[in-house]
């Protein structure tokens, strides 16, 4: 693909000057070129192997606008296959998780093999001369990558890119604090949640590392927990930190680079996090530094383009799938350390129904703001995005912070409301942008519909 | 791509032949060109003065897909603003209406004054090079455009737009005949209602002056308004007129020039009409003949492209936005005189509903025809939508209503069920879409 992409980024740190234009949010074209360029071009998240443990586990997903499923096979690998029979591209699992040693499809009964082996065509004998015919062609197709980097499962169809160590960069040691946090690893916490946002999915890629909005728009949040936590009942780990949201706490926001973006702020009373219970465990195992991030930092870890790690009261995975330049599909998880106490397992599900779920008292303030956002970017008179927050507090590569815990970042500033981490976000963004990916298939037009953009994105 | 439109309005006066293509209901490229040439560039109502009243009272609404919003300044003049935060974009204010001094952003807490500064950043301190930052960096932007018309606020994007009052012309004498109806000013009534139709803004256009469609798609409404008056309690000014719904009074309609459009039809007595007991006052200040247009003749007005003020059995502001190709959002407002009696007001309001809501007998049956037309567009083997209606009657200029109201139409036809009408709006529609727009991003710039 090879279409001319015109430069919205206004990237002049010099000038004091960075800024984004608001179409990015709006424009279907660009979506367009963002699901050929980004997601259909590069690494993104597919799932954690807790989900995929025994083999014939499966878990589908897609990537960018292809329906795929990761599944454990036989010897214990993990394969990811284009979700489409072979024979005329039904949907091979319509479900979102399963288990089977051989998918069959609902249309004409093909099935398959856990390695993606085409094992059965009904009445093959009587479809196609015994002497040419060779099944192995109908073997499902598989997808150009799969790596997983410590049980976080990654794709790509697009098989010219860096290896997934290369890409998650300086986001590793990130992704690290959590996994070290047991033993015997983590596991996804049964049963998700799913919500539509009426907005583009950069904009909730924002707003997962955004602290400047904490403050704003979880007032009510905050205000309502310290209430409660007022009440005798309320103590120890079952307890939520209203002062760090409140934001008067030492903080940091990092440009890991590759888009990866990260905040953190100071936990005021570390000892109600469900972790706590380990503390002897860490300290005996893991680096000082180590420790501290842990148990007292509360972490934002935004992982481009598809997935946020949270482990702030509680833990989380949320997996963004971007539907249309207006529509995001948003899933959250909890995971969690295996074989903490069932009093910390409590609190951690606690938290994350009263923060995370949409049931909840945050998350839905933020799908309001997000949309808000979508909504006023219409507005093309008024056409730039500010991200200049923090410019002149920048420290480029590693704080004694980072050095100290292990990781290079791009850059970062020491106040999680400055914006500069957004700066590496828009810049590998319109790299990628600017970037020409290898051929692919052919896209015809999206449901008929005529719309134009769609046809115009013909790769 | 801006030439190609020009096919779809097959416009030959003397061939007789007047059509336009149905592909303009239908296709999501002229649809975003209507939206950059036509409603991004062109004056758009925003409100009335009378839902503003005092400092910091705003109105919201939208200029084509852009977020807008009008706020009485303290000097009481109108400031308009695009309704998206300068920091990060998020709506500045997700309501309709509301009275504020100051605006702060729900996202991240900035503040703004009604005159559109920005007067509060939170956490500037820490955020900014105090060298380098001015908070009037951040001030919202501003509205190329606002002006108003006895009372109708308008507000557009083109910087280069010609005054308010040359873009309406013709039109603003039949604002007049709403804005003169009470001494005291007119007033927008507490309470609105939207709702969207799954059919083009244009077929909203179209039947807002569309005399043709009454007898056939409001003859349930005119036989239920008819019996139910026959019953006692219904008479004077409760009365609906039934005998101009079946056509059986004189009428007409008028191209106005620039895109609007106007049909008229006499009332049927005038004493039904909750402004009849202003006669005297109207006849003593403006003349018998005005006072006629006021009074004796209801009116359907098409302000171009997408405002409707009606004059029938109730008044009624009904503007409506386009979301797609076959996706339109309208809203309705009862608009009075200030200071009418309290029977003229219940009477108002009361046929305001039997017609005007779509709770009431008249609107859910115009939806349909429109919806029926948007899908029958889809037929494309039949190509065209005729207008030819009318072609042998019309009288070029002013005919003697419109000489006696001192208005000059483009053209003049003799019954309100007449096409030509709608020759004037859709060679504006042809003028305005074959040129290369002001676009909005460029007037940013
Ligand atoms: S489509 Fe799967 S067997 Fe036919
Ligand atoms: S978007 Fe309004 S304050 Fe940030
Ligand atoms: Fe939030
Ligand atoms: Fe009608």
């Amino acid at each position: 693909m090879t279409s001319a992409m015109p430069q919205m980024v206004d990237d002049r740190i010099g000038d004091g000057v960075f800024r984004v234009d608001r179409s990015v949010y709006t424009d279907p074209a660009i979506f367009e070129t963002e699901m050929a360029k980004i997601f259909e071009g590069n690494w993104v998240y597919l799932c954690h192997e807790s989900q995929i443990a025994k083999p014939g586990d499966y878990f589908s997903t897609e990537i960018g606008r292809e329906p795929v499923f990761v599944i454990r096979k036989k010897d214990g690998g993990i394969a990811c296959f284009l979700n489409a029979c072979s024979h005329r591209g039904a949907v091979l699992t319509p479900f979102k998780q399963g288990n089977a040693n051989v998918l069959t499809c609902r249309f004409h009964g093909w099935a398959y093999a856990s390695d993606g082996t085409c094992i059965k065509t009904k009445n093959e004998e009587s479809g196609w001369p015994a002497e040419t015919f060779d099944r192995s062609c109908f073997n499902l197709t598989p997808v150009a990558c799969v790596e997983s980097y410590r049980g976080f499962v990654y794709g790509s169809l697009n098989a010219d890119i860096a290896p997934l160590d290369a890409f998650l960069g300086a986001s590793r040691a990130w992704i690290d604090l959590l996994v070290e946090q047991s033993t015997e690893g983590l596991e996804v916490v049964p049963g998700s949640a799913t919500y539509t946002i009426r907005g583009n999915w950069k904009l909730q890629a924002e707003n997962s590392v955004d602290g400047y909005h904490v403050s704003t728009v979880h007032r009510v949040f905050a205000a309502t927990i310290s209430a409660r936590e007022s009440k005798a009942e309320y103590t120890g780990i079952k307890k939520t930190e209203s002062g760090r949201i409140t934001g008067s706490v030492p903080s940091a926001a990092y440009d890991l680079g590759n888009g990866h973006m990260a905040i953190w702020a100071q936990h005021t009373t570390p000892e109600v996090r469900p972790i706590w219970e380990r503390k002897d465990d860490l300290e005996r195992r893991l680096t000082p530094a180590q420790v501290k991030w842990i148990l007292t930092r509360g972490r934002n870890l935004y992982l481009f383009p598809n997935m946020m790690l949270m482990d702030n009261p509680s833990t989380q995975i949320r997996v963004l799938k971007p539907i249309a330049a207006d529509r995001a599909e948003v899933t959250v998880y909890c995971i969690a350390p295996k074989g903490e106490s069932q009093k910390a397992r409590i609190g951690r599900l606690r938290k994350f129904e009263d923060f995370y779920l949409t049931t909840g008292m945050a998350t839905s303030d933020d799908v309001a703001a997000l949309e808000d956002c979508h909504d006023g970017s219409h507005a093309a008179l008024s056409r730039w995005n500010d991200f200049n927050r923090g410019m002149h507090a920048i420290i480029q590569g590693a704080d004694e912070d980072a050095k100290a815990l292990g990781f290079t970042p791009a850059a970062c500033t020491h106040n999680w409301d400055h914006e500069t981490l957004f700066h590496g976000f828009y810049r590998h963004w319109q790299a990628l942008m600017n970037r020409d990916v290898p051929a692919r298939p052919p896209r015809p037009g999206a449901n008929g519909k005529g719309n134009g953009s769609r046809n115009g994105s013909a790769r | 791509m801006a030439g190609s439109f020009a096919a779809y309005v097959d416009d030959r006066p003397a061939d007789k032949v007047f059509r336009v293509d149905r592909a303009i209901y239908l296709d999501d490229a002229v649809f975003a060109a209507e939206i950059a040439n036509i409603f991004e560039a062109t004056w758009q109502f925003v409100c009335h003065e009378s839902q503003i009243p005092n400092h910091g009272d705003y109105f919201a609404n939208h200029l084509g897909r852009q977020p807008i919003f009008v706020m009485r300044q303290q000097d009481g003049g109108i400031g308009g603003f695009v309704n998206a935060c300068a920091h990060r974009g998020a709506l500045l204010t997700p309501m309709k209406q509301g009275n504020a001094k100051t605006l702060t952003c729900r996202f991240h807490g900035w503040t703004y004054g009604s005159d559109g500064h920005c007067i509060r950043i939170k956490n500037e301190e820490t955020g900014y090079d105090p060298a380098r930052f001015r908070r009037t960096d951040y001030d919202l932007t501003r509205l190329p455009r606002v002006e108003a018309y006895r009372g109708f606020v308008f507000a557009c994007l083109n910087p280069a737009a010609p005054a308010l009052v040359e873009f309406l012309g013709e039109a603003a004498r039949f604002l007049e005949f709403i804005a003169h109806q009470s001494a005291d000013g007119m007033e927008v009534l507490p309470g609105s209602s939207t709702y969207v139709i799954n059919g083009n803004w244009k077929l909203q256009s179209e039947n807002a002056v569309d005399g043709y469609h009454v007898s056939t798609v409001h003859r349930v409404f005119g036989a239920t308004v008819a019996r139910r008056e026959e019953r006692p309690g219904y008479d004077g000014m409760m009365r609906t007129e039934s005998g101009r719904i079946a056509g059986k009074v004189e009428n007409g309609c008028y191209d106005l020039g620039g895109g609007h459009m106007v049909i008229w039809a006499d009332r049927s007595p005038p004493d039904t009409s909750p402004l009849f007991e202003q006669k005297d006052r109207l006849e003593r200040d403006y003349g018998a003949a005005k006072a006629r247009w006021m009074l004796g003749r209801g009116r359907n007005l098409i302000v171009f492209p997408s405002l409707m003020i009606n004059d029938f059995a109730a008044t009624q502001i009904r503007t409506f936005r386009p979301i797609a190709a076959d996706r339109t959002e309208v809203t309705i407002y009862c608009l009075a005189p200030r200071g009418e009696s309290k029977s003229a007001r219940y009477a108002r309001l009361r046929k305001f509903e039997d017609f005007f809501l779509v709770s009431g007998m008249a609107t859910a049956d115009d939806v349909m025809a429109l919806e029926d037309s948007q899908t029958g567009s889809r037929g494309r083997t039949a190509r065209w939508g005729e207008f030819h209606r009318g072609l042998d009657s019309v009288v070029h200029g002013p005919d003697a209503a419109a000489r006696d109201g001192k208005f000059n139409p483009v053209t003049s036809n003799n019954t309100w069920d007449q096409e030509t009408l709608y020759h004037g709006f859709y060679r504006r529609w042809k003028a305005l879409m074959t040129t290369e727009a002001i676009g909005a991003k460029e007037a940013a710039e």
